[in-house]
């Protein structure tokens, strides 16, 4: 019997909000041995150029970072050793768009995983000797990242293109911007955009659903954390310019053997209606063995490392190919990439390659949620992008209703303009300067 | 034939097939070949063309994955229920009738290089894949050498070599298979498993055997690159590998550093705040095991946590784990243990694993056999591997060469 307040049941997936406004979604998995615990927060990157004064860029992901750092009950050592004992797999991520804490465990030690959390949630604590200490290690991560020239190719170019956007910083901030970060901002923050109303709960796993809900009811109706003081959704994602075709090019010489290039450019959000049909096209250009960037760069020997990215939010999504390559072949690479995506711009989408990759799309789907804890990640990740509940089922669903008109006039208007921003780092080709080839439509 | 494990969930999604050779790169006559034979198998065979292959794997939502070992590759496919039988079926045929097009080779083996170069300009990988093994085994020796060769040695691979490879990959077979198999759906696949398998016994040869490495105390072994990045640092523990050494050596690798709780996370993350990469791991090749203990700081901050580390590594060989502490890394281990179940392609790991080191492949066992060490157990065997054990250091970045090296042999004679 599902209780009154319930709002929405969507096919396996329960909704409910508690009287403080935590909103909770559960997926029990039938013979499931683990569950995963994710609290996930209206709280990122986007958000932090709303917030105080000078830059705080970074700011998020230094919140993650306190997170787990005590309570009047437990030191941050007890914490640590509280999860550990349940052997948990106990992480956190900042995005640009959410932010989310969660915890693996095994089914039999949700309840007090469970009650782990709400203390964290509800209790949280900054002590000034460990915040320090934290911005250190948060220093040391930012050059970990540093000195990995893949990763710096694939933020530097959505960086570049996002310019004058809230999506123009990184998420981890500077050295210089995580350095001016105080601990009353990190305060003044944390209470601000880290409370219940701005949060969703997702727990999915072995678990019985009944009593799940009971025992969450009973542990966090009573908690009440400060009400928001924040804008619910992150400043909106409007691009400087009209979209026009170009290509802007930026980059940074490196002493490596081999040059990292990453080409970037924006397609449609999730707030459009040819989103899903987005995702086709998505499947079709990159990543499995069967899509084109595969057929055509890595299995013909171009290269070993090509990837196509794809991140969405709300207003927009950001797209983005990187590859490696010695810089003999870079400027090949480069150009054998944009005859492909001439290729796809020019191509007629027909029934049988969306049908097979609708398939393709929903083996893949199964498999990546076969771990409860990426169901969850998955779910929460939905939710925050989507801004709604979005189970497996009703996922398959929308997927099936994809016609091939839709995938045509989504691949058209994704394509019909192509802005790019190209960096490459590492060693670069002297004299390269990427540009359209004489055949491109844009 | 050796046999295959089958094993059921109900509670699974997908199912992951793998077939295990007693053929890995320390057995390579030009390293690296075993790898590239790998990656060019997938380029198509007798009965199934490239496309073939992707479209009955990758088209479903599945994946086809490889992996070589130093001492034993492997071959397997995380597929949809449905395709499992068909699976079976194309692993066994690119296994035994590959096609082996010199042009593919000559792409693998081009991807390979380029695979080492990219290896080679990231620190922390080239710390974890390349110099950690040449710190314990020795540069020369095939335990020490990474599993895809380097540029030199991949330049030498042609078909002839391939073809060579190839006839001495299938050694010992045997086949694994996890997922949600429904009792009739099981005597069907142990059936064609039987049958799969006649094909591998025609192509059987014998197991190669690798000259054992003489491994030199305290090594250390330095790559300063990237000199405006950070410092990586990896100390090895290694010593013989026994039945019982393996969950003693699990249980001492999750006190110094596989979780949040752990001495190292919290001594050198979270008091000292000298890195943010921290951890510990339990690495097996042949007869040896190895603890790796690593971290990223920064250049200035290097000597301090080089100390540091010695220390906590050190402490547990002078005093008994306290019994809190022990309780609590007993149930992190045990809980943890449980997490890799709701996963065909992690469960089907364990297996493997547990099979290839001469450990029962029944999962059950590992709970038993964690619940079995007791702290004086642990300091008993630190005690052995202070006599018997080998210490090494594997560091890359930006840091000054002699610095380190002299501050390396102090630190060893203080402690």
């Amino acid at each position: 019997m599902i209780s009154r307040n319930v709002f929405e049941v969507i096919d396996e997936l329960t909704l409910f909000k508690l009287e403080n406004n935590l909103k909770i979604q559960l997926v029990p998995i039938p013979e499931g041995r683990t569950a995963l615990f994710a609290m996930g927060f209206y709280a990122g990157a986007l958000y932090e150029k709303g917030f105080g004064q000078g830059s705080t860029d970074g700011i998020s992901h230094l919140v993650e970072h306190m997170f787990f750092k005590g309570t009047p009950k437990l030191t941050t050592k007890q914490v640590n050793e509280e999860f550990s004992k349940l052997g948990a797999d106990l992480n956190a991520y900042t995005s640009y768009d959410h932010t989310v804490y969660y915890a693996k465990v095994p089914s039999r030690h949700l309840e007090r995983a469970s009650e782990l959390w709400k203390d964290l949630l509800t209790n949280k604590m900054i002590d000034t000797s460990e915040f320090n200490a934290e911005k250190q290690v948060v220093l040391q991560e930012i050059q970990l990242y540093d000195d990995m020239p893949d990763y710096k190719a694939s933020t530097k170019a959505r960086e570049e293109h996002f310019k004058g956007t809230p999506l123009e910083h990184s998420i981890l901030g500077t050295i210089d911007s995580v350095k001016s970060i105080t601990k009353d901002m990190l305060q003044e923050y944390s209470t601000n955009y880290y409370t219940f109303d701005n949060a969703i709960l997702t727990i999915v796993g072995g678990f019985d659903l009944e009593k799940q809900e009971r025992n969450l009811r009973a542990l966090f109706s009573d908690s009440i954390n400060s009400p928001r003081n924040s804008p619910l959704f992150h400043p909106p994602i409007t691009l400087r310019t009209p979209k026009n075709s170009k290509i802007t090019y930026f980059n940074e010489s490196k002493q490596l053997p081999l040059t990292y290039v990453t080409l970037n450019w924006d397609m449609p959000g999730t707030n459009n209606p040819l989103f899903f049909p987005l995702l086709v096209l998505n499947t079709f250009i990159g990543n499995s063995r069967t899509s084109l960037l595969y057929r055509e760069v890595i299995s013909k020997g171009l290269t070993s490392t090509c990837r196509y990215g794809f991140e969405p939010f709300f207003d927009v999504s950001s797209s983005s190919i990187m590859f490696v390559s010695s810089p003999e072949k870079t400027k090949m690479i480069f150009e054998r990439i944009l005859d492909l995506l001439i290729q796809v711009y020019e191509m007629r989408v027909t029934s049988d390659l969306v049908k097979r990759i609708q398939n393709e799309i929903w083996g893949d789907y199964q498999t990546e949620i076969e771990d409860p804890a990426n169901y969850g990640i998955d779910l929460t990740q939905k939710y925050f992008k989507l801004r709604k509940s979005f189970p497996a089922n009703v996922f398959l669903t929308q997927l099936n209703s994809i016609s091939t008109d839709d995938v045509q006039k989504a691949k058209d208007q994704a394509l019909e303009e192509l802005n790019l921003t190209v960096y490459a780092t590492g060693n670069i080709p002297k004299d390269w300067e990427p540009s359209f080839p004489a055949t491109a439509p844009w | 034939m050796q046999g295959c494990i089958i094993k059921s969930f109900p509670n699974l999604r997908t199912c992951t097939l793998g077939i295990v050779n007693y053929h890995g790169s320390a057995h390579d006559t030009v390293p690296g070949s075993t790898q590239v034979l790998l990656q060019t198998l997938t380029r198509g065979s007798k009965n199934y063309s490239e496309q073939e292959i992707a479209n009955i794997i990758d088209g479903t939502g599945g994946s086809l994955f490889s992996a070589t070992e130093k001492t034993f590759s492997f071959l397997g496919a995380r597929i949809q229920p449905k395709f499992v039988l068909k699976s079976l079926d194309l692993l066994i045929d690119i296994l035994t009738s590959p096609n082996l097009d010199p042009e593919n080779i000559e792409i693998e083996k081009q991807n390979l290089i380029q695979v080492y170069d990219q290896i080679n300009a990231h620190p922390l990988r080239k710390m974890l894949l390349m110099e950690a093994d040449k710190a314990i085994f020795g540069p020369d020796h095939p335990f020490g050498r990474m599993v895809i060769g380097n540029p030199e040695s991949l330049g030498k691979i042609d078909a002839q070599i391939m073809k060579e490879t190839h006839s001495k990959l299938i050694v010992e077979p045997w086949g694994l298979a996890v997922g949600n198999f429904p009792r009739e759906f099981r005597d069907e696949l142990i059936k064609a498993f039987e049958e799969n398998f006649l094909c591998l016994e025609k192509k059987k040869t014998e197991k190669l055997k690798i000259p054992s490495p003489k491994l030199t105390k305290n090594h250390i072994i330095t790559s300063p690159i990237n000199p405006n990045g950070n410092v990586y640092l990896c100390l090895n523990l290694t010593t013989d590998v026994t039945k019982k050494s393996i969950s003693l050596a699990r249980f001492s690798s999750s006190v110094l550093g596989e979780s949040f709780g752990s001495r190292m996370f919290s001594e050198l993350r979270e008091k000292r705040g000298l890195g943010y990469l921290v951890g510990s791991s339990l690495n097996l090749v042949d007869k040896f095991l190895t603890i790796r203990c690593y971290l990223e700081t920064s250049p200035n901050r290097v000597i301090e946590a080089l100390e540091a580390l010695l220390k906590i590594i050190f402490d547990l060989g002078l005093n008994k784990i306290p019994i809190k502490e022990f309780r609590t890394t007993r149930d992190f281990i045990l809980g943890n243990l449980d997490l890799s179940f709701d996963n065909s392609q992690m469960i089907m790991s364990r297996i493997l694993n547990r099979q290839i080191y001469g450990l029962s492949p029944n999962l059950d066992e590992s709970y038993r056999e964690i619940k079995d060490v007791t702290p004086k157990g642990i300091l008993d065997w630190w005690k052995t591997f202070r006599d018997n054990g080998n210490l090494s250091c594997a560091v890359v970045g930006n840091f000054d060469e002699n610095e380190l090296i002299g501050k390396w042999e102090s630190l060893l004679n203080d402690l």
